[in-house]
């Protein structure tokens, strides 16, 4: 179990894998900070970092109980056993002889002296090491006096607590002078020597006896102890005692807040003013309107010679000029100087609360009935007629520019020239009950009032403080100012003191909650103890002792005595990640997960625990420090993988005095899906996606539009056929007809002009009907000797061999070279067919890097070239083909002579690239 | 010539200037006759009743009954009656349909009157008349090419430039439904993908718009 002073942790067999049983017989702390448990049998464990190791029988550990543990200042760790003394070498531990070998020397109690010998203690006698050797001491014949409790080293001697006493080895083993220190009627349980060289012996039934200075002390229940039986004695890094005893832990304080109590000399222990004369001793006063004078550790009556009968003093002054100023319960002002004895406002039956002397010298006296003012020979009263704030008058204190402020049960009121003035400070704190007043070095003007907390007049501006920012209490009744600017306070809760910058912290958000010292339970005061009964509600003397009145006497605080805070080790006890306990030592590595973690940390400071604060931060993720809560925990939900240290840093007192340091390095590895290379992948893949659906897109309108327009076209071609194709096909029909009527006749010339009408309208029928073809297919990319395949068809309905031969790389045509080039071919295979009577027609197409090219060739009788009639009349329909192509760019030819057959050649440039097939039409 | 060695045609043509055009080159031979002239598929049909005629010339596109459905159903009655399609088209699926219907020719109107009595003559010897390009298409058109109903609605809806989605809205079908009959349309076709399909069925006359 473990206790930081504000937890306590349990390990045990539940929690700790490790542990077999949750016997524990011994404990050592070592100095690097980790901890060795005597495991029960057999076992030894070490703690470190929050981990046990576990050191057994492979180890070297024989199978009994271990008693004690021990490190020496070499570092060396002593492991004493019901069957021996063991060392622990590297990860073994070898056991030490004695002098005979068969014997089996229990370790119950190690110590190492001052000369650094080791010694052992156990029930069959008390052995020191001589090499690998442990030697027998004897302490005598008596066999309880070689029965050994414990073993305690000082810096000059070694304690032995027996059965039959308690001794002390001054001089080591070697002179072997010891001594009997208490008597064997003691039955001693152990003891502890503390670091002011005390010997604390712990008794069976006997209670708890100091050993200091040859002087015995016993303390005993039930007036100190709660229990006469002690079990144990431990003295804390502070130097607290603690005591375990028969019914509870006992805590003893080494008191640094002292009491003047009756034992002092005071009849009366309800003190309720302090004040120092500047000229004298220390005055206090009780409720019982008794004034007493320190001396040193005594306080004695004062005695008013005064005819006015008894005196209930409450409050006393004194001036510069030397007179002693003493307030009454209702019964006036006593003024003395040199020995005579003045007495003014009896009458008026003033109870006097407080006095006040002013830069000018000028007597302020706060009353029950208002503020009075000593002009030297009367008083002058100013009450709530004359514009003070409330009858009941508190304290009286004078800011920078000489203005009077004057705290009342109902408000502040300032005094400016002799007169009330108003402004915003008065203003704020009407109906405020204020209990003390203090002007610091600075020129701030502190307020302390009943339940509203600290109030600060800073330039005019009034802020509060109140337990909400750190205050110990929203009560003030005193406010004192140390020499190091740290404001003192009294409250019903007790002893505070804060630093004058910590509230300046507190303004600009520097600290969420003043920094402030308790000086509570744990320094000696009672809390409930303070007293208010009146200004002066404590005073600072001049040597520097803080003096506060209590119901329970005077107490008293020596700051210089107060050595706060030693540094406490903050430890990093234990981190979950995801609520998982990791490792904390070598390399922290997380796997990915929901970036929970929690980090568990303590300080020790048992006597103040409430004096340690943490500040942590999670390098990585935090950019401030935060101030811990009272949780002594870390919590961070939500962590994004990455590289962290979680720096922790404990201070022992107020402000960032005192502070150790811990930290925690780890590494939190992302999931897959939060890798940066995940990232840039899953980018690619949105990219990709995105191109895929563009592209998919983009690629069903391009299926739509053809579609749309296919059926475009489609309606085009319906429409020329329906109308042009009609008309044509009417007219052709006609012309036929004619014709072979004709030839029924004799009119030669008729037959001749109707032949070329008719031919005329085939061709115009025959592109037309072409041209719907086209509408219908070209967006497809047909190859054009396919199509000139088609002709073969036209010759053999002829009885002519059409040959067809493509040379070149194949190039897909512009559509209309392609048509235009078909309908050449067609032509000029029918022109060939019709006039030239060949057996055979060869189609070349020829694809040139520039130019596609089209020749046709017969081997018909051909004509002369030159007879224009022919060339006109037999090849006209070539006539209308040379204007199509020449608008693309081309040309064409014709070769004949007679008997040397014909050759028609067609050139198109191939420069205009077909577009995707898609054209207007 | 004996009246019974004159053929006798019955034109049935949508077209009057064909009509006249064509029964003015028959009226040019001696062993031809017109013996009616029909507008429509129906018509056709009564004339032929009426006639009988050696040999019937059919539009195929005619308003009402067309020319093929014409054939079958003076076929039905009249097994052995001889007709010629004279028609502007030659896609397959025309002249599938028009052969499969009992056409004995087929004529791509714009055709020499010499070729065309050539046809009317070798029809009406028991001959076939089909000129050597309708010869070609005829054979390139492949087997199984058939679409039932529900397909050539689908096809029809996709030259339109429809997309599935909006074919089974029209329809009242199912969008998986559609595109498991545009696979069998593909296949039957033998095309890739359904511009092709509507690229084909266009040329071959599958489908008329």
């Amino acid at each position: 179990m473990r206790f930081d002073g504000v937890q306590f942790t349990v390990f045990d067999r539940s929690n700790t894998a490790s542990f077999r049983d949750n016997d524990i017989r011994a404990l050592c702390a070592a100095k690097d900070g980790s901890l060795w448990i005597g495991g029960g049998i057999g076992t030894l464990f070490h703690y470190v970092n929050g981990s046990f190791r576990v050191f057994d029988k492979e180890a070297g550990l024989p199978n009994a109980i271990v008693r004690s543990i021990y490190e020496d200042r070499r570092a060396t760790l002593w492991v004493g056993t019901d069957v021996g003394l063991f060392r622990l070498d590297g990860n073994l531990l070898v056991r030490l002889h004695g002098e005979t070998d068969s014997v089996l020397l229990p370790g119950h109690a190690i110590a190492e002296d001052h000369e650094g010998r080791l010694w052992v203690g156990s029930s069959t006698g008390l052995f020191f090491r001589d090499g690998d050797t442990l030697r027998r001491y004897s302490l005598g014949s008596e066999a309880n006096a070689n029965r050994i409790l414990t073993l305690k080293a000082t810096s000059d001697s070694l304690w032995v607590a027996t059965l039959a006493g308690l001794w002390r080895l001054r001089d080591g083993a070697g002179a072997a002078r010891a001594s009997k220190e208490l008597s064997d009627d003691i039955n001693i349980s152990l003891f502890d020597v503390d670091r002011d060289g005390s010997v604390w012996i712990g008794t069976f039934s006997q209670g708890l006896i100091r050993l200091r200075g040859g002087t015995l002390t016993a303390f005993r229940a039930p007036n100190v102890l709660p229990h006469n039986d002690i079990w144990a004695i431990f003295e804390d890094r502070e130097g607290n005692l603690w005591i375990g005893t028969g019914d509870g832990l006992l805590r003893l304080s080494k008191t640094r807040v002292r009491t003047l109590t009756i034992k002092n000399g005071l009849s009366d222990e309800d003190v309720r003013t302090i004040y120092e004369d500047p000229k004298g001793p220390l005055w206090l006063i009780t409720s019982a309107g008794q004034l007493y004078r320190r001396e040193g550790n005594r306080v004695t009556p004062f005695r008013l010679g005064s005819d006015l009968g008894p005196i209930r003093v409450r409050t006393v002054f004194r001036d510069k000029s030397g007179a002693l100023w003493i307030g009454t319960y209702g019964q006036g002002i006593l003024r003395l100087t040199g020995g005579r004895l003045q007495s003014f406002g009896t009458k008026d039956g003033f109870t006097i609360r407080s006095f006040y002397e002013d830069r000018r010298g000028n007597i302020w006296i706060a009353t029950g009935h208002g503020l009075s003012y000593w002009d030297g020979r009367r008083l002058q009263n100013y009450s709530v007629e004359e514009g003070l704030a409330y009858a009941s008058v508190k304290a009286i204190t004078e800011d920078q520019d000489g203005d009077l402020l004057i705290a009342t049960d109902g408000g502040l009121s300032r005094m400016h020239n002799g007169r009330f003035v108003r402004d915003p400070a008065t203003e704020r704190l009407i109906n405020e009950s204020i209990l003390s007043l203090h002007q610091d070095a600075d020129g701030v003007t502190w307020l302390g009032t009943r339940s509203g907390g600290l109030l600060r007049i800073k330039a005019g501006k009034v802020s509060q403080y109140t337990t909400r920012d750190g205050l110990l209490s929203n009560t003030i009744y005193q406010i004192l100012e140390d020499a190091d600017g740290g404001l003192w306070m009294t409250s019903p809760s007790g002893v505070f003191s804060a630093k004058r910058e910590g509230f300046d912290a507190l303004s600009e958000e520097k600290v969420a909650s003043i920094p402030i010292i308790v000086f509570g339970a744990s320094e000696g005061v009672e809390l409930s103890q303070m007293n208010d009964g009146g200004q002066p509600a404590g005073c600072r003397t001049a040597a520097g002792q803080f003096w506060f009145p209590t119901i329970k006497g005077a107490v008293f605080i020596d700051p210089k005595q107060i050595a706060i805070g030693s540094p406490v080790p903050v430890l990093i006890e234990a981190m979950l990640a995801d609520d998982r306990q990791m490792p904390i030592t070598g390399d922290i590595h997380i796997l990915p997960g929901r970036g929970k973690l929690e980090v568990h940390y303590t300080a020790f400071n048992l006597r103040s625990p409430e004096q340690v604060t943490f500040r942590y931060k999670l390098e990585g993720f935090d950019t401030a420090w935060s101030a811990a809560t009272t949780q002594r925990r870390a919590n961070y939900t939500n962590l994004p993988p990455g590289q962290y240290r979680f720096q922790v840093i404990a201070s022992n007192g107020p402000g960032l005095q005192n502070t150790s340091q811990a930290s925690l390095s780890f590494v939190w590895a992302p999931h897959l899906y939060q890798t940066t290379w995940f990232y840039a992948l899953c980018m690619v893949v949105v990219g990709l996606l995105g191109w895929t659906i563009i592209h998919l897109y983009s690629r069903q309108t391009k299926a739509r539009y053809r579609l749309l327009l296919l059926a475009e076209r489609s309606r085009v071609a319906r429409e020329l056929h329906d109308t042009v194709i009609q008309s044509c096909i009417g007219v052709s029909t006609l012309l036929e007809a004619a014709a072979a009527s004709a030839q029924q006749s004799e009119h030669g010339w008729t037959t001749d002009l109707l032949d070329r009408a008719r031919i005329q309208m085939r061709l115009a029928l025959d592109e037309a009907r072409q041209a719907v073809w086209d509408l219908r297919r070209e967006w497809v990319h047909l190859d054009l000797s396919d199509s000139l395949a088609e002709l073969r068809q036209l010759g053999a309905e002829r009885g002519i061999q059409v040959q067809i031969e493509t040379k070149g790389a194949r190039t897909p045509l512009d559509p209309r070279v392609n048509r235009d080039l078909i309908l050449v071919a067609k032509e000029a295979l029918r022109n060939a067919c019709t006039h030239g009577h060949p057996r055979q027609v060869a189609i070349r197409l020829i694809f040139e890097p520039r130019e596609v090219r089209l020749e046709i060739a017969d081997d018909g009788c051909g004509f002369d070239t030159s007879n224009q009639v022919t060339v006109q009349g037999g090849h006209f329909g070539l006539a209308g083909m040379r204007e199509r192509v020449e608008q693309l760019g081309g040309s064409i030819r014709v070769a004949s002579g007679p008997g040397q057959g014909t050759k028609v050649i067609a050139v198109l440039p191939l420069d205009r690239h077909p577009s995707d097939g898609i054209e207007p039409a | 010539m004996t009246e019974s060695q004159i053929i006798r045609i019955l034109l049935a043509d949508d077209h009057p200037v064909v009509r006249f055009g064509l029964s003015t080159i028959i009226g040019t031979q001696a062993d031809m006759t017109v013996i009616g002239e029909a507008a429509t598929g129906l018509e056709a049909v009564r004339m032929f009743k009426e006639h009988l005629p050696d040999v019937t010339l059919m539009d195929l596109r005619m308003p009402g009954l067309g020319g093929a459905e014409a054939i079958q159903v003076i076929r039905k009655d009249h097994p052995g009656s001889r007709f010629i399609v004279v028609t502007t088209y030659h896609g397959d699926e025309d002249i599938y349909k028009a052969l499969a219907a009992g056409a004995r020719g087929y004529l791509l109107k714009g055709m020499s009157h010499f070729e065309f009595l050539e046809a009317i003559r070798r029809v009406h010897a028991g001959s076939q008349y089909l000129p050597e390009s309708v010869r070609q298409s005829l054979a390139s058109r492949p087997p199984s090419s058939e679409l039932s109903a529900r397909e050539l609605q689908i096809l029809t809806l996709v030259i339109r430039g429809q997309s599935n989605k909006e074919i089974a809205n029209a329809l009242g079908i199912t969008e998986g439904t559609v595109k498991w009959h545009m696979n069998i349309i593909l296949s039957r076709l033998g095309v890739e993908d359904r511009t092709q399909a509507a690229v084909s069925a266009l040329q071959r006359g599958i489908v008329e718009i």
